[in-house]
């Protein structure tokens, strides 16, 4: 059997798209001469992902990521290439292969809105057919895990963003499925919420061994449960390497911040790649490839009044920026 | 569709059933007032065929008992399929709108069995309850015992409207799937389902042979009732082949369209 739970060569999906000109003339006669062009959503994606990983897929919007995963759920069918998870073409073998499967959107509801998610619970665990006692040990695990003892006991009209989050975690997991996507699952969430779902789908992965595919465009979710990362842009994968391999990403880059202690001009500052500058601060980027650092240093502490240093990588928001812009 | 589909639909209706009926009690006062408008006003459509029938000459080969017995009958069916699919087409709608329609492909069943299982309505109970109510006292005003037969063909005729109906509500399904906005086309599929509320030897003999084959709207209320007052012709097996005819068709273009479905950005 494969290590890979997903693995995916050369994928593509082509879209018909109706185009026309501006105005009211050109509705009209879109009315009865319309025209298409295809646009490929996803184009030649490889992708694959262990057992038990919990894997970031990233992506400016329009990047092709919904539709890599709508391919993968077995929503859609694409063009051309090979797709195996879990053993099964997910379009062609679509209602085994969901059985295996979760999926939690962070702006969609699975849940009855008059009722409380518990009588969800059984509508679900009747839909994939849970054993009753193993359905009562896994709402109890869930509850305790994500403290809901009484929140699943009321209507969900009533419970906040949070709590209804951690209700729709609960949904999607009651069939324990070896793979789960999220997509977005912390999406306008306070802290202390977030916290308590990452905690949960690390727990998750760790006793159950369940397979997470996140996309989220929340940069601390990667950063707090991906171990890897997939970056897709213009349907392609444009990286696919461990989150710690992209701090570096611009290695040979780094930040200073520095704080002045007395009203700086800008002439003074104008042979330095500046990022931002004001009277009594900036940020300045070195090129370590061109310039050593510690005489970089050595050489502005002489030069200008520096009350205040502080050396930094390029942050991870900006190596994506980079890869999404490239 | 293997049996066991079949059967876990048929389970995932009835849960459907109960989480309908908690909602709507969810609501105390709206379904307390709900339930009783409900029966009041599904009075009101019989109460006019009444006034219409007793006011002018009537339909040819009826008389008020047996028309009666027609209106329970239809009164009847109204409200089963009002309980059985009345809420599938709003589903659909919510779904497509909202972008959701992708959330029943993530389900271990046929999206259109899923869809359909979602179309329990409480508002049918009144028509419903009404029907059964004139139905019985017309059987006893035209002191009708009706046989095991005749028992069994009324409950033939049920099932085939079942069948008809879920083919009409799947091909409006994939009409707001693929179109999401389907305008009139419903309103428009309403009044032609409309002919079926009239006993169908009123119409020309061109229309009346339309009904009981390609559309055949008679099988709602005319054919049972015919079936109970023992005037049963052929009609029934042009009848149940035109609907389950339609049924086999609405799946099938549901499948073909579903084939295309290209889902929504996101």
């Amino acid at each position: 059997m494969s290590e890979y739970i997903i693995d995916v060569a050369g994928l593509k999906k082509a879209f018909k798209v109706s185009k026309r000109d501006e105005g009211f003339g050109a509705a009209v006669k879109s009315l009865w001469n319309r025209k298409y062009e295809m646009v490929y959503g996803v184009d030649g994606i490889d992708l694959q992902v262990r057992k038990g990983e919990i894997r970031g897929l990233i992506g400016p919007n329009g990047a092709g990521k919904s539709t890599t995963i709508k391919i993968l759920s077995g929503i859609l069918h694409p063009e051309e290439g090979r797709v195996n998870v879990m053993g099964f073409v997910p379009w062609l073998e679509r209602q085994k292969y969901v059985k295996h499967l979760g999926v939690v959107f962070g702006q969609k509801s699975q849940l009855w809105w008059d009722l409380p998610p518990i009588d969800t619970y059984s509508l679900n665990r009747e839909m994939y057919k849970v054993p009753t006692k193993r359905y009562k040990e896994l709402v109890d695990y869930f509850k305790e895990l994500l403290q809901i003892e009484d929140v699943v006991y009321k209507p969900v009209r009533q419970l906040s963003l949070g709590e209804r989050m951690k209700c729709e975690f609960v949904c999607a997991m009651l069939h324990e499925p070896s793979l789960v996507f999220l997509d977005e699952p912390t999406i306008g969430l306070d802290i202390i919420s977030k916290e308590s779902i990452r905690k949960f789908i690390k727990q998750v992965n760790r006793d159950l061994r369940t397979t997470f595919i996140l996309t989220t465009h929340d940069l601390s979710d990667l950063e707090n449960l991906c171990e890897n990362v997939t970056i897709i842009n213009k349907g392609r994968v444009v990286y696919n390497d461990a989150m710690s391999q992209l701090n570096k990403y611009f290695s040979q880059k780094k930040l200073i911040d520095i704080q002045f202690h007395e009203p700086m001009g800008k002439h003074l500052l104008k042979e330095y790649t500046l990022l931002h500058s004001d009277e009594l601060t900036a940020t300045i980027e070195l090129d370590l490839t061109e310039q050593d650092l510690r005489q970089f240093v050595y050489d502005l502490l002489g030069r200008l009044p520096v009350q205040d240093i502080n050396i930094r990588n390029i942050p991870i928001e900006d190596v994506i920026k980079s890869i999404y812009s490239a | 569709m293997t049996a066991e589909n079949v059967t876990g639909l048929l389970k995932l209706y009835i849960w459907n059933v109960r989480l309908g009926i908690s909602r709507s009690m969810a609501y105390r006062f709206d379904f307390v007032i709900g339930l009783i408008t409900s029966v009041l006003f599904s009075g009101t459509a019989p109460f006019l065929q009444y006034i219409f029938f007793t006011q002018t000459k009537g339909y040819p080969g009826w008389n008020l008992e047996q028309i009666l017995l027609f209106q329970g009958l239809l009164l009847l069916w109204l409200g089963l399929r009002q309980m059985l699919f009345g809420n599938v087409l709003d589903v659909a709608y919510g779904l497509v709108r909202k972008g959701d329609f992708d959330r029943l492909l993530v389900k271990p069943y046929p999206p259109l069995g899923v869809l359909l299982c979602s179309g329990f309505n409480l508002k049918g109970i009144g028509a419903t309850l009404s029907g059964c109510a004139l139905t019985a006292y017309a059987l006893y005003g035209l002191e009708l015992v009706p046989s095991v037969g005749q028992v069994a063909l009324f409950l033939f005729s049920l099932l085939c409207s079942i069948f008809f109906y879920m083919g009409v509500t799947t091909l409006l399904c994939t009409i707001v799937i693929m179109l999401v906005q389907i305008g009139r086309v419903e309103e428009l599929v309403e009044r032609v389902l409309g002919f079926g509320d009239y006993p169908i030897n009123i119409y020309p003999r061109m229309l009346k042979q339309l009904f009981l084959t390609v559309f055949p709207f008679a099988i709602w209320a005319y054919v049972p009732s015919q079936a109970l007052l023992d005037r049963m012709d052929s009609g029934i097996v042009t009848a149940a082949i035109g609907c389950f005819a339609v049924f086999g068709f609405s799946v099938w273009i549901w499948n073909r369209s579903l084939n295309k479905y290209t889902s929504a950005g996101g």
